[in-house]
């Protein structure tokens, strides 16, 4: 217990600095008294904040793992992770956040939320302890259900907000009740000690199953898999679009980092045990998810549903850590997990950029309907390319980043030998090509008179972010040789804690 | 002493309690009173896991459950200002009549 | 049969019924009346169980804070009846029961495998002295409680924004 003190806050620093920047926003929304403000100061302070807190987290890449304050760990794979959020979070708040900024009162305290909402999925990433995972993933939840229902005078976003925290809460509930079985059947929090009082007394056995499917139901709420995913489509629809944008990328990250750090460190030992549930429920999430994706004519709940369906597909690389012949499990060049990071990753530039797409049309024309795309590209040339090189991407077109995710995750999973799993993702992958080029159908060859309405002019600020989504997406997709070693060496490292 | 699997049953009994409530109440109230008795559960749980665990002097049951206290204040607060945003637009708390996000 | 197992199933029967009665009453002040029963009863359990300082924390936030809470805001806007059958959405009260039903037995299932039937050994007359917790929570759990202390901060923010009255012309 001696390293209690200001010489153990360095690895933590990132974080410390985005909640001290949330804290300053609060004071110079005191400051301001009743004045209406712009809010654009406080984008600009929480962007600074945010890339302060990237730059830092840059400069933890490959440093030895260690534990702070014996609850966090600075290791590669949270590292990868908190490279995912901060990247993701810094996207929104420019691109989504004039759009926050007309739209809320409170704009100050939007922007306190904001960075401490950044801070708590960077904790939860990096925690190697229950009671500190459950802290930040409710933390986070808490956050995000306000965010979600900050639009008060629009009934849509309260309706998403209660809903959002009336299905967390119970999952979350269920989560706790599964950790406090794992904290009963080897007498610690600390996911390494539960691996091993898990290894040391084998008569625990009887109570892994339930621990384990009940953690499973709080994880897999964050990740939307089916079936706890009803959620999903209501509040990334009902919730303003910058938060759904947020909501679909960088929380569900946490969700499956989260997810892959429990299930590996702590309950390695029993991992043929659960990667048939993974499967399954990976196969149900991306069937249901584009099966109900092919009946939307909302193009925001279209990708509402095929997020939901996207998270079946990373799912699969966590299933395909576990080889069903027990192989050896790093020597294997794909070993799943490098997938799940990498896909996480192009995927966040991908959906990100899709659903600031979404709110520039909706900026424009007040509809999410895919009527208000129908002949996007006379109006807006540019944005219906971007959201054309997107689509291709969430499809899994070779050359943009949305492949290579695919590949790694569908190639470990033949590796381990997985090839139904694989099968039906590839047939699901089929379906959902479908829906993805109906947009771009209404969107280049609507064949209907509605003449184009003038230009579309939208933001500068949600211009660049898109354009900027773009060249990441096609970035990945064209094999980023640094993107692929930082994976390869996050996936490497969470591996090697498996007992 | 009471055996510990007394504890952990009636723990159970009333997290399932909780469950069908949160699931089944229609009044958004209920259902939330019904994650408090879950989240109460999950603490009898923890409480009595550490008392009857080997390492009782590492107390880490107990500063469990008083973070699960701390964690379901701030979800009350949060939770019952959303019902309340959503009965100032809305006119209901009624889970049944908000349907304006379906499809 | 000793007397603390008769203490115990005293406890329990109350803790059990007003559990029943937050989930079967009709009245949401009911329901949240006899959830203050349900927390007294647990506070009951911490202490016999050696669990004194969380046992105060659970009266004065729960049963002083949280229920309290409740109340005012069911007076305020959700004090109308919930109706016999039809106070349930139509397809979840099944799904309610069978989930906790489920639930239940899988526990009881778990739990009645004797593992843990061993009663506790160590004495843990000391463990629950404030000063105990406190040393705890300022050393290893330095870091969660400082978050918890932000947490706490976005539940205040987050409720006071949420629960405004909405200013005309907003928007």
């Amino acid at each position: 217990m001696g390293d209690i003190g200001f010489g153990s806050l360095g690895g933590i620093l990132p974080e410390l600095i985005i909640v001290l920047g949330g804290l300053l926003i609060l004071v110079l929304d005191i400051a301001q008294a009743d004045r209406q403000d712009s809010g654009r100061g406080y984008l600009a302070v929480s962007v600074l904040f945010l890339i302060v807190g990237l730059t830092g987290v840059l400069l933890q890449i490959g440093m030895e793992p260690y534990i702070v304050l014996s609850t966090t760990a600075i290791d590669p794979f949270a590292t990868y992770l908190k490279l995912v959020i901060y990247t993701g979070m810094i996207l929104v708040a420019i691109g989504g956040g004039s759009y926050m900024n007309r739209h809320a009162t409170g704009r100050g305290e939007f922007w306190a939320l904001f960075l401490f909402v950044t801070a708590a999925m960077s904790f939860a990433v990096s925690a190697t302890n229950l009671l500190l995972l459950y802290l930040s993933i409710e933390f986070l939840s808490i956050t995000s259900y306000i965010l979600a229902g900050f639009l008060r005078t629009n009934k849509r976003s309260a309706e998403a907000g209660l809903k959002y925290f009336l299905y967390g809460s119970v999952a979350a509930a269920v989560m706790l009740y599964g950790m406090s079985l794992l904290y009963g059947a080897t007498g610690s929090l600390d996911l390494g000690e539960i691996a091993q009082g898990l290894a040391a007394n084998a008569e625990m056995a009887a109570i892994i199953p339930a621990a384990t499917l009940l953690t499973l139901v709080g994880l897999g709420f964050k990740a939307s898999l089916a079936p706890f995913y009803q959620w999903a489509p209501d509040v990334y629809d009902g919730a303003p679009t910058p938060i759904t944008a947020y909501l679909s990328t960088a929380s569900k990250a946490v969700g499956f980092a989260v997810m892959a750090r429990v299930f590996v460190v702590a309950l390695g030992a029993y991992r043929v045990e659960w990667a048939p549930i993974l499967a399954g429920l990976s196969v149900l999430t991306m069937t249901v998810g584009n099966v109900i994706a092919l009946r939307q004519t909302s193009v925001k709940r279209m990708l509402a549903y095929s997020s939901v369906a996207q998270a079946g597909y990373i799912l699969m690389g966590l299933t395909a850590v576990v080889s069903s012949q027990q192989a050896d499990l790093t020597v294997l060049g794909m070993n799943g997990l490098n997938g799940l990071l990498l896909y996480l990753f192009a995927y966040l530039f991908t959906n990100i950029g899709a659903f600031l797409v979404v709110l520039a049309v909706e900026d424009e024309t007040g509809s999410t309907e895919l009527d208000a795309y129908s002949n996007l590209v006379q109006r807006a040339p540019g944005m219906a390319w971007a959201m054309f090189i997107f689509l291709l991407s969430l499809a899994g077109i070779p050359l943009t980043g949305g492949f290579v995710g695919k590949f790694y995750v569908f190639g470990a999973a033949v590796q381990h030998q997985y090839f139904w799993l694989a099968g039906v993702g590839l047939v699901n992958a089929a379906i959902a090509a479908y829906y993805y080029l109906n947009v771009v159908r209404t969107m280049f060859f609507a064949s209907d008179g509605e003449a184009a309405t003038g230009r579309m002019a939208a933001p500068v600020a949600i211009q660049s972010v898109v354009l900027l989504c773009v060249l990441a997406t096609i970035w990945i997709g064209l094999y980023p040789p640094r993107l692929l070693e930082w994976a390869n060496s996050a996936s490497r490292q969470l591996l090697a804690l498996m007992l | 002493m009471v055996p510990l699997n007394w504890y952990l049953v009636l723990a159970a009994f009333i997290f399932s309690c909780g469950l069908y409530a949160a699931l089944a109440r229609r009044n958004a109230i209920a259902a939330l009173m019904g994650i408090e008795l879950m989240l109460n559960a999950v603490n009898i749980n923890l409480v009595a896991f550490w008392r009857y665990g080997e390492f009782v002097e590492r107390l880490e049951g107990q500063v469990f459950a008083l973070f699960v206290i701390a964690v379901a204040a701030a979800e009350v607060a949060v939770g019952l200002a959303l019902i309340i945003s959503v009965y100032r637009s809305r006119r209901t708390v009624n889970l049944d009549e908000l349907d304006l996000l379906q499809g | 049969m000793s007397a603390s197992l008769v203490f115990f199933i005293v406890v329990a029967a109350v803790s059990l019924t007003s559990a029943l009665g937050v989930v079967t009453s009709r009245w949401p002040i009911h329901s949240a009346l006899f959830m203050l029963v349900n927390f007294i009863t647990l506070a009951v359990f911490y202490v016999t169980l050696g669990a004194q300082f969380l046992a105060a924390a659970q009266v004065i936030i729960y049963a002083g804070g949280i229920v309290i809470l409740i109340l005012f805001v069911v007076m305020l806007i959700g004090s109308e009846k919930i109706g016999g059958p039809s106070g349930h959405r139509l397809w979840t009260p099944y799904a309610g029961v069978a989930l906790g039903v489920l639930m239940l037995a899988t526990m009881i299932y778990t739990f009645a495998s004797s593992l843990f039937g061993a009663p506790g050994t160590a004495d843990a007359i000391e463990a629950g002295h404030p000063k105990a917790v406190g040393m705890t929570l300022f050393t290893q759990y330095i870091l969660p409680i400082e978050m918890a202390a932000v947490l706490l901060l976005v539940a205040l923010i987050g409720a006071l924004l949420l629960a405004r009255q909405p200013k005309a012309g907003a928007q």
